[in-house]
């Protein structure tokens, strides 16, 4: 717009037509806007009717079964409806944690057994042990399923689902060695196994590296095969720095030996996710994983897969066995407590439900939910169901609760597993910093 | 530089099981398939993420423009007690990591039902929240010489309209900067909307192209990278229409 007293400024003066058509635009946008300008507020509850918040971690896919079982739920239960909430992991324990910190948790969440006993001690999470037996049904998981979500004296979560250590291997790869994933028990059958598999001129490695995995399980394994536990009742290290030492050991010497993938190519391949995984990808033999995964690894390549147990040692423990819950919690905010806890009775016992959400988190938790799912499951899911539905007939010592710093704790574990794989430090510097710097955030209760 | 770029665009037109096994650039199966997965993913047009994306953009935009020119023309121009106390205050407001604000700006707006809206995250923006455009306002007009001013008030402008008929036109360039930048990081936010917005339908479009990943189990890539293309286009267009005035802009903002 020219300057009417100087026509050659370059810089003209705001006229009241840019500045009324400035301000027109602004009008419209916030016209257009106002859809997300109402009100908000979760939960709530009058005259008998409830409206809950539920929320998950997952995509889209899992959503959509989850949001179907919510339907039912509704349908089951007049007056009640429900809206759903969801991220992928990472940025839903952030939103969890900013939420949680405002008393604003959703009515029914997802927990992760690493983050329960903060919640639950911090008192963000609703003491379900009032509604035990009358409105949540705990037969059929029993005890030692109460016991995965006890904090303290209270009852936080109850696992709807349980995961696995597993061994999943490639059995055209480890078939062209001479080598069978039935034919590992031990440790050492497993590096004897990953040896004969690799071929660095083919491009084909014996197993993925799992120290650089973002979950340490099969650590926590090592460790319980040998009688000890990674964390103490009241929260503290108690792990043996020496077999934590011995674990990093034996992985470097078959990295070291060119059996393991190369630090950053595994980095690599982490971070694409399992479409670009080396199992998947048909240039690894093997990988320790949950058990979980097999189905997802399952779908994503032709080739002939097996589904084995974690190796153990040969003098091993016979009690060793965990199954990591998939928990769920209800907020100790909630408007409606007695329909929350009715939906986690819904997603822990009811067979309609599980129809529809099968074994996207695991295996359900409840005994005769997976009894009455594995009839109608084929391929991966049934050998996944077998698998853990096998291993739980093995004793297991109780599991303990994740202490609070023990997300912390994981990270560090991959922490040092990548100094260690890139040679950043030795496995004793590394495993002295790791137990060291522990102390700082697994202070116990 | 640009190959992340081309691999994604590449990826977009590959299936699903070749983006992590075939690293060329050009497909060796070509397929729109990911694109019309991705735009219902989410039950809802991928149009919706956007349009939200782009109102919430717009409105910071305005709301910062507004704010931050009228908080850098006090202190570039104007004297009054604690002026300088001020101005270190809102400097170290650069200094703090958001980590430090994030807990009790969510309890905030929480407590007075803000949550599940765009209030949180469009509001602040009126308030002159963003102490980066208000120093580089300032630092553009200290460049501006005082005469005008001056001869303004000879001529009976008061404060506000020295600064509304003198100061804001001829700010063009800073005001362009500030305009381009809050689009792009209000446009990219995550955090943000992560936090304040439940209802899918006001997600933005981070927020919804993060609904593809799942770190426990397969993640939808394909459709992923063909919305992250989309996503990215508005952002491409505003630099493309707005970069000459975002090098002057920098050029001139700390310079007579």
């Amino acid at each position: 717009m020219l300057n009417p007293s100087n026509p050659l400024d370059p810089n003209p003066p705001l006229s009241r037509r840019s500045f009324l058509g400035t301000a027109a635009a602004g009008a419209l946008l916030t016209t257009a806007g106002c859809a997300g300008f109402g009100g908000g507020g979760s939960g709530s509850e009058s005259d008998g009717d409830a409206s809950l918040t539920v929320t998950w971690w997952g995509d889209a896919s899992r959503t959509e079964l989850y949001d179907a079982a919510l339907e039912l739920f509704e349908a089951d239960h007049e007056g009640v409806t429900t809206r759903s909430e969801f991220a992928d992991l990472g940025p839903y324990l952030e939103r969890m944690a900013t939420a949680a910190a405002a008393g604003n948790l959703a009515d029914v969440l997802w927990m992760r057994d690493t983050h329960v006993g903060r919640y639950g001690a911090g008192g963000s999470l609703l003491d379900l042990s009032e509604y035990l037996d009358d409105v949540i049904d705990v037969s059929a998981i029993g005890d030692a399923g109460v016991a995965s979500g006890t904090v303290g004296d209270g009852v936080f979560a109850l696992p709807t689902h349980y995961v696995g250590q597993a061994l999943i291997t490639a059995e055209d790869l480890l078939g062209a060695a001479g080598v069978s994933g039935g034919d590992i028990a031990t440790w050492d059958d497993l590096a004897a196994a990953a040896r004969e598999a690799a071929d660095p001129a083919a491009g084909v490695f014996g197993i993925n590296d799992p120290t650089l995995d973002d979950t340490h399980r099969h650590l926590e394994a090592w460790i319980r095969q040998a009688g000890g536990e990674l964390f103490t009742p009241e929260g503290t290290l108690a792990a043996d720095p020496a077999a934590i030492e011995e674990w990093f050991v034996f992985w470097k010497t078959l990295r070291d030996e060119g059996v393991l993938p190369p630090a950053d190519s595994q980095s690599e391949a982490n971070g694409a996710g399992w479409s670009g995984d080396f199992l998947v990808l048909g240039t690894s033999a093997m990988r320790l994983s949950s058990t979980n995964h097999f189905t997802i690894v399952s779908g994503l390549t032709e080739a002939p897969l097996g589904l084995f147990s974690t190796p153990a040692f040969a003098d091993s423990t016979d009690d060793w066995w965990f199954f990591p819950p998939i928990l769920i919690s209800a907020a100790a905010n909630t408007d409606s407590p007695e329909v929350a806890a009715a939906l986690i009775d819904f997603f822990i016992n009811d067979a309609a439900a599980a129809d529809v959400t099968r074994l996207n988190q695991g295996a359900p938790s409840s005994s005769e939910i997976r009894d009455g799912l594995t009839p109608d499951l084929e391929g991966a899911e049934t050998a996944f169901i077998e698998q853990i539905s096998r291993e739980m007939q093995h004793p297991a010592r109780p599991f303990p609760i994740r202490p609070e710093g023990s997300e912390q704790f994981n990270g560090a574990l991959t922490r040092i597993g990548e100094e260690i794989a890139y040679g950043e430090a030795t496995v004793t510097e590394a495993v002295a910093r790791l137990v060291s710097d522990a102390a700082g955030y697994l202070t116990g209760s | 530089m640009v190959y992340p770029l081309l691999w994604m665009v590449a990826s977009a037109f590959k299936p699903e099981s070749d983006i992590f096994s075939d690293p060329g650039l050009w497909p060796a199966t070509f397929t729109t398939e990911n694109f019309t997965q991705g735009w219902d993913a989410l039950g809802i047009p991928f149009s919706t993420f956007f349009l939200n994306s782009f109102v919430i953009a717009a409105i910071s935009v305005l709301g910062n423009l507004l704010s931050c020119s009228l908080a850098a023309y006090a202190f570039a121009r104007l004297d009054f007690r604690f002026k300088k106390t001020l101005f270190a205050a809102m400097l170290a407001t650069l200094m703090l990591p958001f980590h430090v604000t994030l807990v009790p700006q969510y309890i905030l707006f929480q407590s007075i039902d803000w949550t599940n809206t765009y209030f949180p995250l469009v509001v602040p923006k009126f308030l002159a929240v963003d102490a980066f455009f208000i120093f580089l306002m300032v630092q553009f007009m200290r460049g501006l010489p005082r005469t005008l001013d001056d001869a303004a008030t000879v001529d009976g402008c008061g404060p506000f309209g020295v600064f509304w008929r003198i100061i804001l036109p001829l700010m063009r360039p800073a005001l362009a900067v500030a305009a381009i930048f809050t689009f792009i990081w209000t446009w990219n936010d995550f955090l943000g909307p992560l936090l304040y917005i439940s209802d899918r339908a006001l997600y933005t479009a981070p927020i919804a192209l993060n609904a593809f990943l799942d770190s426990t189990g397969a993640s939808s890539w394909g459709p992923m990278f063909a919305m992250s293309i989309l996503s990215i286009l508005p952002l491409f267009l505003v630099f493309l229409f707005a970069q000459k005035h975002l090098i002057n802009g920098i050029a001139t903002t700390g310079l007579k």
